[in-house]
């Protein structure tokens, strides 16, 4: 159960206030300021729309990425999906798996940047929406 | 915390008849007027007055002052020191009169040097129709600039320390080092693999360098001063080093420094070629595209470094810093641009 209204709706409200009944009032660094407290009141609300379905493809994403990841023994070596690690937790062992150059070259290099360019891509639709768009327009 | 001007400008009239005694006539009848706060980095602050000399001439100066708990630049006397360096080198600079240190009356370290006209501001350089013309004239200003740093020979005096040993990969890889050393003082409950591919990456891919040069270290749109006709000074010396000179060339294309102008790559200016070409124009040395895509790909990993440590700053002040704070949310578009050059690396 949560309460009214969710977090989305109220940070909105908050960035509402700072863009039009607050920044008017303001110069120079302060006035900047207040348009960068409204875009970071955007992004929370985003992240705290997004953040479930964010973390639970970050989850399934990591799992089958390291899955994939044979051995020296040619036997998976890391986290199967399925597991009840965190994304957070896979995301470290990618990163030490990474350090150790398992990500090189070959099939697994190219799967990973596959998953890093979703994932980054996830991300952005929470922090910087505009920057897609620009790479949208960019690829055209 | 906020300076007291007031006490601030008393403090750098004192300084300033000090180091003028002796050298200048009437040097107690030098003024400072009041100081005004013209901008501010994570690193310092700084400030514009006028210098009323005794015999009724004014000077306008810039004040540039630590932060107080800056870490991750050189000093300020490397600074002051690399600007005087640079100056000679014919480099486009802001004369840099005097340093101060910590017990020169503003409690940190500090220098004064002349106030240049113009604007360093990104945005204004790449959308405003007035500044049409000195978008024409910088790419080959900028190369030129460069190319004049590359060709000073370094000084005794140098900042941070010089990598030791003969391999010549030695520049590249200790600048990995360094940032990697930073970026190991941020939080680990925040996986970065992106970021960890492209260190891995600039580690196994280091290039070589047979002369080292003085690099600025944070050549970019954003640290050049313009006006109306073009360049009017190179600004922000803090970060200069010994190194590669194509790491201040790879600097300059981090997409970052396009303000949303993303074509042409080199600050939305011109193309990587034609910077290359136009600093071998200049007298440049001869760079070969790998080493520019190189340090292009660096350039965007130290600066995802750098923005995560200017966050992690936010935290540092009495109270919590909402611009410093939203910096680290800008790291995913340097990520996403970091998996697409390396991602280009790889199809070669």
């Amino acid at each position: 159960m949560k309460d009214y209204p969710p977090a989305d709706e109220l940070l909105e409200a908050v960035a509402a206030f700072l863009d039009e009944e607050v920044k008017p009032l303001l110069k120079g660094g302060k006035r900047f300021k207040s348009i960068v407290a409204a875009n970071a009141c955007r992004v929370v609300a985003r992240e705290a729309a997004g953040k479930t379905a964010l973390v639970e493809e970050q989850r399934r994403g990591l799992g089958e990425l390291l899955g994939e990841l044979l051995g020296k023994d040619g036997q998976p070596t890391a986290a199967v999906p399925g597991d009840d690690s965190s994304a957070d937790e896979l995301g470290r062992e990618l990163c030490a798996a990474i350090a150790e150059g398992a990500y090189d070259q070959g099939r697994s290099r190219e799967q990973l940047l596959a998953w890093l360019r979703s994932d980054v891509e996830a991300r952005l639709r929470i922090n910087d929406p505009a920057f897609l768009e620009r790479n949208e327009r960019r690829d055209k | 915390m906020e300076r007291d001007l007031e006490k601030s400008q008393a403090a750098l009239q004192e300084f300033i008849r000090r180091q003028q005694a002796g050298q200048a006539a009437g040097a107690d009848a030098l003024r400072v007027g009041e100081l005004t706060r013209l901008s501010g980095g994570a690193s310092c602050e700084v400030y514009g007055f006028d210098l009323h000399a005794g015999d009724g001439t004014t000077r306008a100066m810039v004040l540039r002052a630590d932060r107080p708990g800056k870490d991750f630049s050189a000093s300020r006397a490397d600074e002051y020191a690399v600007l005087r360096e640079a100056e000679q080198a014919g480099v486009t600079v802001p004369h840099a009169h005097w340093l101060g240190s910590a017990d020169d009356g503003l409690g940190v370290p500090f220098m004064v040097m002349d106030f240049v006209p113009g604007l360093a501001l990104g945005q204004r350089l790449l959308r405003d129709d007035a500044y049409a013309s000195t978008r024409e004239a910088l790419p080959a200003q900028l190369a030129g600039e460069l190319a004049r740093l590359h060709a000073a020979a370094p000084g005794h005096r140098l900042p941070g320390a010089t990598p030791a040993g003969d391999d010549p990969r030695r520049f590249a890889l200790a600048a990995v080092k360094q940032w990697t050393a930073a970026a190991a003082t941020l939080h680990t409950d925040y996986p970065r693999p992106a970021l960890d591919l492209a260190a891995r990456w600039l580690k196994l891919n280091a290039p070589s360098v047979q002369e080292p040069v003085l690099v600025h270290g944070d050549f970019r749109i954003g640290n050049i001063m313009f006006d109306e006709r073009g360049l009017t000074a190179v600004l922000d010396w803090e970060l200069s080093h010994l190194g590669d000179p194509a790491e201040d060339l790879g600097w300059l294309c981090v997409r970052s420094w396009r303000f949303g102008r993303d074509h042409p790559a080199v600050g939305g200016l011109c193309t990587r070629d034609r910077l290359l070409e136009l600093y071998r124009e200049a007298g440049g040395r001869a760079v070969s595209a790998d080493q520019l895509r190189y340090w292009e790909i660096f350039g965007n990993w130290k600066w995802a470094v750098i923005c995560l440590l200017q966050a992690a700053s936010a935290r540092a002040g009495s109270r919590p810093d909402v611009e410093l704070a939203a910096i680290g949310r800008r790291v995913p578009a340097v990520e996403w641009e970091l998996v697409d050059l390396l991602d280009r690396e790889q199809s070669q």
